[in-house]
């Protein structure tokens, strides 16, 4: 691939990806937000969150773009789900789940 | 406030702790990153550029993939900007703690503004405007292990044929597994989770795979502020 345009891409991505998270914090900082888009906001993580981990975990793009139902990581998400909950871990359902999804693979071979 | 603050130093290691789960997660992630972006034939260069200047887990994953799917310059941009169209909403959602923070701090802050960083600040808004250091330590920090994992990824890359049989193509999912639980912790946010999962997965399925991020969110917060109205009322 031609690393000079990906060099561009990259430049462009930062700027789309940058300029988002700074605005609202140069134009908005201190100021006293509407109440109801104060607790819209609030729950814009618990959203964004979930919209993109479960098409993640249930649906696996195959080689010619079709999507297939994708039963490995489902079964150890639930498996992580509940001990990510319980221990309040941000590391442990990544370290878990690869070790599991690696497993299930290597038992289980498609 | 009566306590004493605490020293600048003390705030850096703070944000060093508390970067450290992030850390656990962004160095397998990143991994994976570096494997992938150096199999679709992206410089070692280019890859660790990438991680310096975007930041953002999925937005790249996203990019490399579709670099080696031969998309177009505009389209691969248009995407980022779409998928990371998040941050502006996680960025105005921080803004009201940070009234105190100088322009050019501001700047430093919001090229580190993740789901991971936001999840961790967001956490102790409230301090915020005390404790800026600890902040920005927090966040700086899991941005070198964001970098170092996407370099490492990418020099290991000709060592590893496959990352399905390592289960490194999970490392994504596990590390919003582990900030979901973080962050949803009301029945309005399980209620605004479930609407937000059920929403993405049918507008991905249904082909909108660059919208429906930003689609899914904004619908499921409007339903999540709904239910709280409701039950308020």
């Amino acid at each position: 691939m031609d690393q000079t345009l990906i060099l561009w891409i990259i430049i462009g991505m930062w700027a789309v990806s940058f300029l988002p998270r700074m605005l609202p914090l140069q134009l908005l900082s201190g100021r006293q937000l509407h109440p109801l888009f104060a607790a819209w906001l609030k729950l814009v993580p618990a959203a964004v969150l979930p919209a993109i981990l479960v098409p993640l975990v249930l649906l696996e793009k195959g080689a010619g773009g079709e999507l297939h139902f994708n039963a490995l990581f489902l079964i150890v998400t639930l498996i992580c789900f509940p001990l990510a909950a319980k221990y309040k871990s941000l590391s442990l359902p990544v370290v878990l789940g690869m070790v599991l999804v690696a497993a299930g693979r290597w038992f289980f071979p498609a | 406030m009566t306590n004493v603050l605490p020293s600048t130093g003390r705030q850096i290691i703070n944000g060093l702790q508390r970067s450290f789960p992030i850390i656990l997660s962004y160095i397998p992630v990143g991994f994976t990153y570096g494997v992938l972006a150096h199999k679709a034939g992206i410089s070692d260069i280019n890859v660790i550029l990438m991680s310096m200047l975007v930041f953002a887990g999925s937005g790249q994953f996203i990019a490399v993939g579709m670099m080696a799917g031969g998309a177009g310059a505009l389209a691969v941009i248009l995407t980022t900007f779409v998928v990371n169209l998040r941050h502006l909403l996680m960025a105005a959602s921080l803004s009201p703690w940070m009234a105190q923070w100088s322009r050019p701090l501001l700047v430093l802050f919001s090229a580190d503004i993740t789901d991971e960083t936001f999840a961790m600040n967001s956490a102790k808004a409230v301090e915020l405007n005390d404790c800026k250091a600890e902040a920005l330590s927090l966040n700086i920090t899991a941005h070198s292990s964001w970098v170092l994992g996407g370099a490492l990824g990418a020099l290991a890359s000709g060592l590893i044929s496959d990352v399905r049989p390592l289960g490194l193509d999970f490392a994504l999912a596990g590390m919003f597994i582990g900030l979901i639980v973080l962050q949803v912790d009301s029945t309005v946010k399980v209620l605004t989770a479930i609407c937000a999962g059920i929403l993405g997965t049918v507008l991905y399925a249904c082909g909108l795979q660059e919208f429906y991020i930003i689609i899914a969110t904004v619908v499921a917060a409007t339903f999540g502020l709904g239910v709280e109205l409701w039950i308020k009322r």
